[in-house]
């Protein structure tokens, strides 16, 4: 498979307070035509800041690589569509506004926003409707509609099911999934759900600190997670059966600040498989069978079965 | 022992147009030592509930039926809210001021009821903050959402309440900092020997967590019992519908994920009959015509549901 995107060493750096400190460190991936890879991290593992890289919203260090025009084949979805959509504009007018933004002709604006809606499962007379008159799984609709405006080949989506009923996600997924296999699209999915992305991702980057810790197909990460923050993210997600409860939290601690980020391998003050290695030296990503990457000293390994 | 009994409660909100009616002849009890959990989707009535527990009802709205009960006799929210009743709220930022210290809100509060400052520091050792007398010159924006969760906890449980109600208590956190949530719950009910309600959207966080649940739907209390049986022998329709959307149970298929088809009823404009009779598999003409109707199983476990077996 060729590669739709491709990201090279990509590095983002702010100016803080404290001085200047890199968001995204070195994080390089790819994505081929018609694959969904999931982004997982918790909050400031710099996902969100990634994807904005990715699109050129904000300017990286490294190499970006599209198959096509980036700031039109490929759309985002924003995680809070009420939000990102303007109060005062119809959801029409806010879903045919990438024409306008990129001067593309329409032959007739309400038609298209009538097409557009009908993509997503909307009846046409949502177009006249304001924003804050759609429910949270209609909003979503809608900036799906709005991001395939112009026929993307790449759709980002930043937590596309945040804040929805569990009953209402399910919606939400099933039609992005359609529409992917309609219309031919590759996704960037951004998530901290576990459970979702599961579903959904043809293969799944780990973030930490701004890092991608470990890389792969999405059922082999979940079955055989090689990095030891993996595992614990994967452990710590809660099980809806009351007869697998948890004895104990898998991690201690908290994400450190990347204005502290601590020596070595940036994992290992939390780490339950650390040595003294970790603290000494960084590791670095390395292949850890066919298709899987991970940046660790002591990947977990599979036990031959006895 | 019985510590809170909500019979039969109805709340309206009044807006100007028609009455919503937000809770609908809901009766739960809380017995102390136990997690209750109560569980639904938005609009389901569940933070209706926990704020009439806790006496933090906004203007508009209008209890027109049923009654609270306290240790046997008629709740006084408000008197009791701070003493004998505490809650933890979904995101803590929000509940304390921004430009006052921890030590500071905490003792504001804990001095009126006789808290003192070393027990206030105590309680905030024993829900899991690394060197609390320093914490106790921070302010809340210097702590993490997890520390500013767990600082809740600890001046919800410093006047030593018999009932504590957590409405979304890990729904603001990080999948591994509610790991550390869930578990510092459990570690403090064995001390606690009043009674937990959390109020949760989220099935895993009452799978680990509670006894018993109440599964909400459109301001009713659809299903209630031990958490075990509606986990794996749930009756009413919306309890296994809701349970089996949730991809957190489904093993990888990579086919469509399950929904519920239709829509929550507008709680202006209820249908006749049953609430959840427009969007049930199992509905007969009877659920439309007579409603729904309450049937007690073994093990306590009640689902409003005629069709219920």
């Amino acid at each position: 498979m060729s590669a739709l995107l491709t990201a090279a060493n990509l590095t983002v750096r702010a100016r803080g307070l404290k001085g200047r400190v890199s968001i995204i460190e070195n994080v390089s991936l790819a994505i081929a035509a018609g694959e969904t890879l999931g982004i997982v991290g918790e909050s400031g593992s710099g996902k969100t800041t990634l994807i904005r890289a990715l699109i050129g919203l904000l300017k990286a260090e490294g190499v970006v690589s599209f198959d096509g025009h980036l700031r039109r084949d490929a759309a985002m979805v924003f995680q809070d569509p009420i939000a990102s959509l303007s109060p005062r504009v119809t959801i029409g007018q806010i879903i045919t506004e990438p024409f306008v933004i990129h001067g593309v002709a329409m032959a007739d604006r309400q038609a298209k926003a009538a097409e557009l809606l009908a993509l997503v499962g909307l009846a046409p007379d949502f177009a006249g409707r304001y924003p804050y008159e759609l429910s949270g799984g209609q909003a979503r609709r809608a900036g799906v509609a709005r991001a395939l405006a112009l026929k993307p080949k790449l759709v980002i989506a930043d937590e596309p099911t945040a804040g929805l009923d569990v009953s209402v996600q399910g919606e939400i997924l099933n039609l992005m999934g359609d529409l992917k296999r309609r219309l031919g699209l590759s996704y960037i999915i951004v998530t901290h759900n576990l459970a979702m992305i599961r579903h959904v991702s043809d293969r799944l980057a780990i973030m930490y600190l701004g890092r991608i810790v470990e890389e792969g197909p999405t059922a082999e990460v979940f079955a055989r997670p090689r990095h030891p923050y993996t595992q614990s993210l994967i452990a710590s997600e809660p099980v809806p059966d009351p007869r697998q409860r948890r004895a104990h939290a898998p991690l201690q601690g908290e994400v450190p600040s990347i204005f502290a980020r601590p020596p070595a391998c940036e994992f290992h003050p939390r780490c339950p498989r650390a040595a003294s290695r970790c603290a000494a030296e960084a590791p670095e990503l390395t292949r850890a069978g066919q298709s899987r990457i991970v940046m660790c000293h002591y990947p977990i390994v599979e036990e031959p079965l006895a | 022992m019985t510590l809170l009994s909500v019979e039969h409660l109805s709340i309206d909100y009044l807006t100007g147009g028609a009455p919503i009616h937000a809770l609908r002849d809901v009766s739960i009890k809380a017995e102390a030592g136990e997690i209750l959990g109560i569980v639904g989707e938005s609009g389901c009535g569940k933070s209706t509930l926990s704020l009439a527990l806790a006496g933090l009802l906004p203007a508009a709205a209008r209890q027109v039926g049923g009654a609270l009960r306290f240790r046997d006799a008629p709740l006084d929210a408000a008197r009791l809210r701070g003493r004998e009743v505490a809650m933890v709220f979904q995101d803590p930022m929000t509940a304390f001021n921004p430009v006052l210290t921890i030590g500071r809100q905490l003792m504001d509060f804990g001095a009126r009821r006789g808290v003192s400052r070393a027990r206030a520091v105590e309680m905030l050792a024993l829900t899991g903050i690394p060197s609390p007398e320093e914490r106790f010159s921070a302010y809340p924006h210097e702590l993490s959402g997890g520390m500013r969760q767990r600082v809740g906890l600890a001046a919800a449980l410093m006047v030593e309440p018999s009932l504590l109600i957590a409405d979304e208590p890990t729904t603001a956190l990080d999948v591994t900092t509610e790991a550390q949530i869930i578990a510092l719950f459990r570690d403090l009910r064995r001390d606690f020997g009043g009674a937990i309600i959390i109020v949760t959207h989220h099935l895993g966080v009452v799978a680990e967590l509670c006894d018993r649940v109440v599964v909400m739907y459109a301001g009713e209390a659809v299903e209630e019992g031990p958490v075990d049986q509606i986990f794996h022998a749930p009756k009413h329709p919306y309890t296994r519908a809701l349970l089996a959307c949730d991809p957190a149970r489904i093993a990888k298929s990579g086919g469509a994920l399950p929904v519920i088809e239709g829509r929550v009823p507008s709680l202006a404009a209820l249908p006749p009959g049953c609430s959840f009779a427009p969007r049930c598999p199992r509905k007969t003409d009877a659920c439309e015509t007579l409603g729904a109707e309450r049937r007690v199983f073994a093990g306590g476990q009640s689902v409003f549901c005629r069709e219920a077996t």
